[in-house]
């Protein structure tokens, strides 16, 4: 029939319309009343209506056209061009691609990746893990050669391209006997090892990703690449990852169960697939499972023993028959060959606990040889369970790697005594604070900075140390990454891990090793292209060199380290961690305003980074009120710790160490605001977190000798002097001098104070012995044990000489504003010693200019113990000099400034209540010169 | 700017130009849809893997919704865009089936056929040319009908999908979509005969 033409369709358009409407049994009866009144419509939509039946039946256009696949052949991605698909996985697609410059005739794989959406981190990641995986060599190895993000804007990776089967099916295929089998799983270990070696996990063994070639040899594939892929931002990578690219049937409990991926995953993933050589059986995949019973038998179920599952095949006929012959044996045969020794190891290498497998590669390989010459072998069953209890019992003292910055916190509980003796614990703090810095620095980096290397290197030390069971500390570990981080060539990551490697020994106090480790970091980062690492190694060293003495140098370092970072905002975390060293540097040069200026400006390089999380906001924070600490901006560190605590209570991390540390030097601020009594709460609040487990010995010695200063301002000398000695028996058994002295002072001065002259003068004595053989005459520490002296004198009834140490320890004090501290001390002390030599005129004199001290000293409206001290003093001048008014003033002062902070009942309070109550009594009395309780 | 934002904003200001009938705007729309298409084809096939149908409605989806996003101001309405776009759909897989059958005659061509086990269940290239020939003729005709086609034949679209597209009762659909068999039919039978 001939087409209709437009006119033609126009005229049956609207019949047609009507006749479709209707249900087909409606259509024959509207097709006669079209008949009667237009006998050639009815024919023509009659014809319509029958071609519509015949093209119903010839399906016209009912199967839809076949749509496009466009190919990627011919695709360019980096230097190569995509020659022919070779697979596909959950990952991507693989393909077979060759050089487009044709100028080597060789054939690589390019994997392209499913990560379409990749934001700018994941790129950058991508890159930075590519890097890594690219240096790894090996000839077992297929390389990484190149990586990058194609024309398309998905990832891709390009691998050494390789010829070659599965091996299990090569195995079969050449019907491998066991033994053969197990020499040829050696060959697939050595490489493994050697990529554990280098601090990188496979995280995907399997038979798909271990070949053997045409020749026999073997050759992993995708070496570290599931980490590549594995979603999200790396800080999920240490734990709770789940990796995006798994392959179930060979995920390690761990992997399944959202733990941490380290280098026993591989070594699990080893196991199943040497049970799987062995066996031709998958050791939790028998009979039927479900994805979901799959990672229930994984995590949970112990597999049966290799040998026990080639018996069971022996059951099933044909198929154990084929597995059997497959190997040149019988299933009987090949039974007895696994059970023992076979089954022990492939037991122990498939534990569910990472702890109780191999400890590492190489142990494993070593049994596998042991059993192939028939020496006794190493894993026993149930063997950890001996050791771990041994250990235990053994080596209590031993540290787990993942308590070392738990540790270092501890050991960050440094702080001054008082304002008057902050020097004498200067070196210690100093280091101290190093290490809390450095401690902290490497969790900023480690959750923020992307250090890929460093967190193989945890993973790596936590993994390969731990699950032996075997005693080992954290010298050890850092030794043993030292060693392998210093026979690698000189890259990025190495000069990175080193460095790490360089922080944490200072962490476990080794300082001598950390200058010497980040020494040869710094050296040869000079040789590195990237900026990031030249810049965060010199600020790394910078922070060590300062502990030396040699704060130009540091200093230098640090400014090298700043001028070497680009405007560009990618590298405003690595200018955050710069000036955190910076602030480090200062703070152990002294502290001062430019400490605060590098924690001011690490913040606003956090903030414009994006990057300023809770955590490291709270970081900052404590870091910035610590800085005002130490530059004596008291006020100013108060309201910081107050905010950091607010931080830490939102981060639900107010019982930590971190808080520990918080309280005691919060506390040490509160002391040097003259506010005893807060200074007190905190300073046990710092103890109670330190001492939750009821184990008292983890509270440090320098927290008792806090507690010891906090008692002996509220008078309780007695307590002071118990508390002091503690701290002194705590810091002898840890060998810890500084501390040591500390206790010494503040016992010393409790004893005497407390009425023990001659027991308090012969520790003071030894004390002084210590800081004369330690430091110069002129040493503030010098400073402190001459004022304690002062009171010496007072105590024996000798004023004249009390009055003459005094004048020593002005003259001391004086000439250097960092000790206006020790001056008003001195002025304050130096007035009542006048006081009660009736030399009324001098000590009004002695306290008003203790008094401009203290304005200078404390924020204006400052309630403060010392303040009411001195206008006590001063009262007590009025009184002898007959000025009722001015003492009646200066008592009320006294006593509101010291009640709230040292309490009603403080000796001194109680003093100044007399005193003013005489005064309404009586207001001719004269004024006091006995024996009341007197500093 | 991005690519993506200057092909957004550059099919956006087509589709107007088109629509007002702009000389030459109609052709370039349709190349420049046509090119994008293809993008999102290639960028589908490489998240997907080598060996998957593209999916004409995802595909579709894909760049409207790519249009949307980078020019949520300008961006046409969805049913003028897929008017358009289905048209463009519909010269994508009639060249896609020449090139096949080209290939099958050793030809050299970029695009490559997927399995041929379903390839001869569905019209062949040549087919579809005279089936694309029949279409241009509705169009002039009866273009609703040939929209409908392009939708439900060319791109996958079912038949609610298109009423709730095209503003129609799914009954008008459906009978647009018979009437539509009808005349493509005859036209192609008459070229047929003519041959």
């Amino acid at each position: 029939m001939a087409r209709p033409s437009p006119e033609t369709w126009h005229s049956i358009s609207h019949l047609l319309d009507e006749v479709l409407d209707l249900a087909p049994e409606a259509r024959a009866g509207w097709l006669a009343a079209l008949g009667a009144r237009d006998p050639r419509a009815a024919e023509a939509i009659g014809g319509w209506l029958d071609e519509l039946q015949a093209l119903d039946a010839s399906r016209f256009l009912a199967d839809r056209p076949a749509e496009p696949t466009a190919t990627l052949v011919g695709l360019e991605v980096g230097a190569y061009r995509l020659v022919e698909p070779l697979g596909q996985g959950g990952m991507g697609t693989v393909w077979l691609a060759e050089r487009k410059d044709g100028q080597f005739d060789q054939r690589v794989a390019v994997k392209l990746l499913n990560a379409a959406l990749m934001d700018r981190a994941g790129t950058d990641r991508f890159a930075r893990e590519a890097g890594i995986l690219a240096r790894l060599t090996h000839p077992s190895i297929s390389r990484l050669l190149d990586a990058g993000m194609s024309s398309l804007g998905a990832p891709y990776l390009v691998l050494e391209y390789v010829d070659g089967a599965h091996i299990d099916a090569s195995c079969d295929q050449r019907r491998l006997p066991l033994r053969e089998r197990l020499y040829l799983f050696l060959d697939v270990l050595a490489p493994v090892a050697h990529a554990h070696a280098n601090l990188i996990v496979h995280r995907d063994l399997k038979p798909a990703n271990v070949l053997v070639t045409a020749d026999g040899h073997v050759k992993l594939l995708d070496f570290g690449i599931a980490k590549l892929l594995s979603a999200g931002p790396d800080d999920v990578t240490m734990s709770g990852s789940r990796d995006a690219a798994l392959t179930p049937a060979f995920a390690a409990p761990e992997q399944l169960s959202g733990g941490s991926v380290t280098t026993a995953t591989d070594v699990y993933a080893l196991g199943v697939l040497l049970y799987l050589l062995a066996t031709g059986r998958h050791p939790s995949l028998s009979g039927t499972v479900t994805p979901a019973g799959l990672v229930e038998a994984v995590v949970h179920r112990d597999p049966p023993p290799a040998s026990e599952m080639a018996r069971r095949a022996a059951d099933d006929g044909q198929t154990s028959d084929s597995l059997a012959n497959a190997r040149g044996t019988t299933p009987a045969r090949l039974a007895d060959a696994l059970a023992g020794d076979l089954d022990t190891i492939l037991a122990r290498a498939l534990k569910k606990s990472p702890r109780e497998r191999y400890a590492s590669v190489v142990e494993f390989a070593a049994d596998l040889r042991r059993y192939l010459r028939h020496e006794p072998i190493a894993a026993r069953p149930d063997t950890w369970r001996y050791r771990a209890a041994k250990f235990t019992r053994r080596n209590r003292a031993a540290v787990a790697f993942g308590t070392v910055a738990a540790v270092a916190l501890t050991g960050g509980l440094v702080g001054t005594l008082l304002q008057a003796r902050r020097a004498t614990a200067q070196a210690a703090r100093a280091d101290r604070q190093a290490a809390v810095a450095t401690a902290e620095r490497d969790f900023a980096r480690r959750q923020l900075m992307r250090a890929e290397s460093i967190n193989d290197l945890n993973a790596f030390l936590i993994s390969d140390a731990a699950p032996g069971g075997a005693p080992f500390t954290a010298r050890d570990l850092l030794d043993r990454a030292r060693q392998i981080v210093s026979r690698q060539q000189a890259d990025d990551t190495t000069i990175e891990t080193m460095a790490a490697i360089g922080n944490l020994y200072s962490t476990v106090g080794e300082t001598a090793l950390s200058d010497e480790v980040l020494a040869e970091a710094y050296a040869r980062s000079r040789q590195s292209t990237d900026v990031a690492v030249k810049a965060k190694t010199a600020c790394e060293y910078g922070s060590t060199v300062v502990r030396s003495g040699d704060a130009a140098r540091a200093r230098a370092l640090i400014e090298e380290g700043l001028a070497a970072l680009p405007g560009d905002p990618r590298y405003l975390m690595a200018r955050m961690a710069c000036h955190m060293s910076g602030a480090s540097v200062e703070n152990w040069a002294g502290g001062g305003e430019a400490s605060i200026q590098h924690v001011e400006a690490a913040r606003t390089a956090a903030e414009q980074s994006g990057a300023l999380t809770p955590l490291l906001s709270l970081k900052i924070t404590m870091n910035l009120a610590e800085s005002y600490r130490i530059a004596g901006r008291y006020g100013d560190a108060d309201v910081a710790f107050r905010d950091a605590e607010a931080r830490l209570t939102a981060l639900g991390r107010a019982d930590t160490e971190r808080a520990s540390v918080l309280f005691n030097n919060w506390g040490l601020v509160l002391g040097s605001l003259g506010r005893p009594l807060d200074s007190e709460r905190l300073l046990r609040r710092s103890v109670a977190i330190s001492s939750a487990r009821g184990d008292e010995s983890r509270i440090e010695p320098v927290s008792w000798a806090n507690l010891a200063v906090a008692a002996f301002d509220l008078a309780r000398y007695d307590e002071a002097a118990r508390l002091a000695e503690r701290a002194r028996a705590g810091a002898v058994s840890r060998k810890d001098p500084v501390v040591r002295d500390q206790a010494l002072l503040i016992g010393a001065r409790a004893l005497v104070a407390g009425g023990h002259v001659a027991a308090g003068t012969a520790m003071l004595d030894e004390v002084e012995g210590h800081f004369r053989e330690m430091f110069p005459p002129t040493h503030p520490a010098l400073v402190a044990t001459a004022i304690d002296r002062i009171r010496v004198f007072e105590r024996r009834g000798d004023l004249d000489r009390a009055l003459t140490q005094a004048d020593t320890a002005l003259a001391m004090a004086s000439g250097d504003t960092r000790r206006v501290g020790y001056q008003r001390v001195v002025r304050r002390r130096r007035a009542e010693i006048l006081v009660q030599l009736h030399r009324f005129a001098e000590a009004r004199a002695e306290a008003a200019r203790g008094l401009e001290m203290l304005a200078s000293l404390f924020p204006p409206n400052a309630v403060a113990g010392a303040i009411g001290l001195m206008h006590l003093v001063l009262a007590e001048a009025d009184l002898g000099l007959g000025d009722t008014a001015g003492a009646r003033e200066a008592l009320d002062t006294a006593l509101r400034h010291i009640e709230p902070t040292m309490g009603a009942q403080h000796p001194h309070a109680v003093r100044a209540r007399a005193l003013a109550t005489g005064l309404t009594a009586s207001p001719a009395t004269s004024p006091s010169t006995s024996g009341s309780p007197r500093r | 700017m991005s690519p993506a934002t200057r092909m957004a904003t550059s099919i956006s200001d087509l589709v107007d130009a088109a629509d007002r009938g702009e000389p030459g705007a109609s052709d370039t729309l349709f190349a420049t849809l046509y090119a994008e298409l293809h993008r999102i084809a290639r960028q589908q096939l490489q998240r997907h893997g080598w060996g998957v149908s593209l999916g004409a409605t995802s595909l579709l989806h894909e760049a409207y919704m790519d249009l949307a996003k980078h020019d949520p101001a300008r961006f046409p309405d969805r049913q003028k865009f897929l008017g358009y776009a289905s048209r463009v759909m519909r010269g994508l897989i009639i060249d896609y089936a020449r090139s096949r059958q080209a290939q099958k005659r050793g030809g050299q061509f970029e695009l490559t056929a997927i399995s041929t086990d379903v390839v001869d269940a569905v019209p062949g290239g040549e087919d579809l040319s005279a089936l694309g020939a029949a279409l241009d003729e509705l169009a002039a005709v009866d273009p609703v009908l040939a929209t409908i086609v392009d939708l439900k034949f060319f791109c996958g679209f079912t038949v609610p999908e298109i009423a709730a597209m095209q503003g129609m009762s799914e009954r008008t659909v459906e009978r647009n979509w018979q009437k539509a068999r009808l005349f493509l039919h005859r036209t192609v039978q008459d070229d047929l005969l003519r041959d």
